[in-house]
């Protein structure tokens, strides 16, 4: 009896054992999963990132030629879209400067226009044409930050320069305007993203993530589940990294923020992003994120609302037709739109307002 | 009870406990994964603090492990993004000294696992 009761005990422990020790079945790290293939590289002066979920552990070659075509687009974009430098935009850049005009290409068309678009539905609020105040800012150069705001003279005569200058037609040429200077920098990496995307598809890769330097957009899913997206804190240093999470389908989300690229002078702290009605960095969010089909959209769209600021982004994106968006303010109050509040998981201790 | 109940009981109760510390020690806090040049150069367990020197083009960039985490905690590059990104603890997390060329990732870490970050 004795003999039985330990041996019951005995297999009752060797049970409880197994059933602690077995592998968990938690999310697999990525090197684990045969279907996950993800390739990195350094571009646009950003960190990018091609994931795929294959069908099958047999396309891993197919994907990762894929992934590598990828990454050469994303080179060749860079240097045909870079504003300086000795590619085609800046060599654009370079004749206006001449005060001569310019002839757009015509396989560059098709972004000045969509740019143009979105400049004129935001009220100017995202410019494609703010280079001039960008280089005079400093934020032009990816490896170095500004130190100090340069001098209100100088930003007054960009601005002079920028509200003299013709509008665009949307034809092949424009100009002459000295002073203006082309910069897709609001806009170029939602392009790229989603054009990276379509060249998947076309390869035959329909689960996928494209993100330049969380700059991304979704395709498909991860297998059983959908992709899953996290939105960084704004302030991660003081608490929790995240601020939400969301599942995602074919969608782009866009986050602008003030606390990666930006540099503080007497105390004060001026972001990347520059209004440019006013020359100077927008202020009164942290950080603003748009969730969007549209990659292109959501990044110029999402500058603009940055730009526009808590009391008139909500307009705004209405205009835009941006109805999934959450902003944090300079108080660190979390705002949601409703549509876009259904489907986010905040961090426990978030409470956003929810706007209609 | 007998003295074979409570030598059950001590038994089954060894070896919920036994089950629960393996289970936690040996679930490991998870790793990072470190490029330079678009290289894997490294991967070191996030459950042992250290800190680490990373190449790049400009010069060493200094990352530290710390209770499950990791940051970038000097770098040579001029404009700190890098510093700015500060702890990472999620799988999926990435964090980049551009200038320098070096860049981290986060895998299989016990904090909730996301394919991309959105920031």
């Amino acid at each position: 009896m004795t003999l039985r009761r330990i041996a019951a005990a005995l297999l009752f422990a060797a049970l409880v054992l197994w059933l602690g020790l077995r592998p968990t079945h938690r999310h697999p790290a990525d090197e684990a999963d045969p279907l996950l293939l993800r390739q990195e590289f350094l571009a646009m002066g950003t960190q990018v990132s091609v994931s795929i979920h294959l069908a099958t552990p047999k396309d891993r070659p197919a994907a990762a030629k894929a992934a590598t075509a990828v990454e050469a687009f994303f080179h060749d974009f860079d240097r045909s879209w870079n504003p300086w430098g000795d590619g085609t935009l800046a060599t654009l850049n370079q004749t206006l400067a001449a005060g001569k005009s310019i002839v757009i290409p015509s396989p560059m068309r098709a972004l000045f226009a969509r740019a143009w678009q979105i400049r004129e539905l935001s009220g100017g609020r995202f410019e494609p044409r703010i280079g001039t105040l960008v280089r005079l800012w400093g934020f032009d150069d990816t490896a170095r930050l500004p130190t100090a705001p340069p001098d209100r003279a100088n930003i007054d005569s960009a601005l002079a320069a920028l509200h003299a200058a013709a509008p665009y037609d949307e034809s092949d040429r424009y100009g002459a305007a000295i002073g203006v200077t082309w910069d897709f920098g609001a806009i170029a990496k939602g392009a790229a993203v989603d054009e990276a995307l379509s060249r998947l598809r076309v390869d035959g890769f329909t689960d996928a993530i494209v993100d330049a330097g969380g700059n991304l957009a979704a395709r498909g899913r991860r297998g059983e589940r959908a992709w899953r997206i996290a939105i960084r804190h704004p302030r991660a240093e003081l608490g929790q990294r995240f601020l939400a999470t969301l599942d995602v389908g074919d969608e782009a989300v866009n986050t602008h923020g003030d606390y990666e690229r930006y540099f503080e002078y007497q105390g004060q702290r001026y972001c990347h992003i520059l209004d440019p009605e006013t020359g100077v960095p927008a202020r009164g969010f942290e950080s603003v994120t748009v969730v969007h089909a549209d990659a292109t959209l959501a990044d110029a769209g999402g500058a603009a609302l940055f730009v526009a600021g808590p009391e008139h982004w909500r307009e705004l994106a209405r205009r835009l037709g941006l109805d999934q968006v959450v902003t944090v303010d300079a108080q660190g109050q979390v705002t949601a739109t409703a549509t876009l509040a259904r489907r986010l998981q905040l961090t426990p201790g978030i409470t956003a307002k929810i706007v209609p | 009870m007998t003295r074979a109940d409570l030598l059950a009981i001590a038994l089954c109760a060894a070896a919920i406990g036994g089950a629960f510390a393996l289970t936690w020690s040996s679930q490991a806090a998870g790793w990072v994964e470190i490029r330079a040049g678009n290289a894997l150069v490294g991967r070191y367990p996030l459950d042992e603090d250290r800190d680490i020197a990373v190449h790049g083009r400009l010069g060493d960039s200094q990352l530290r492990i710390e209770s499950g985490r990791v940051r970038f905690v000097a770098s040579p590059c001029p404009n700190k993004v890098c510093l700015h990104a500060g702890w990472l603890e999620h799988s999926g997390d990435t964090a980049a000294c551009v200038p320098n060329g070096v860049s981290i990732r986060l895998v299989g870490t016990r904090a909730a696992a996301v394919d991309a970050i959105s920031h």
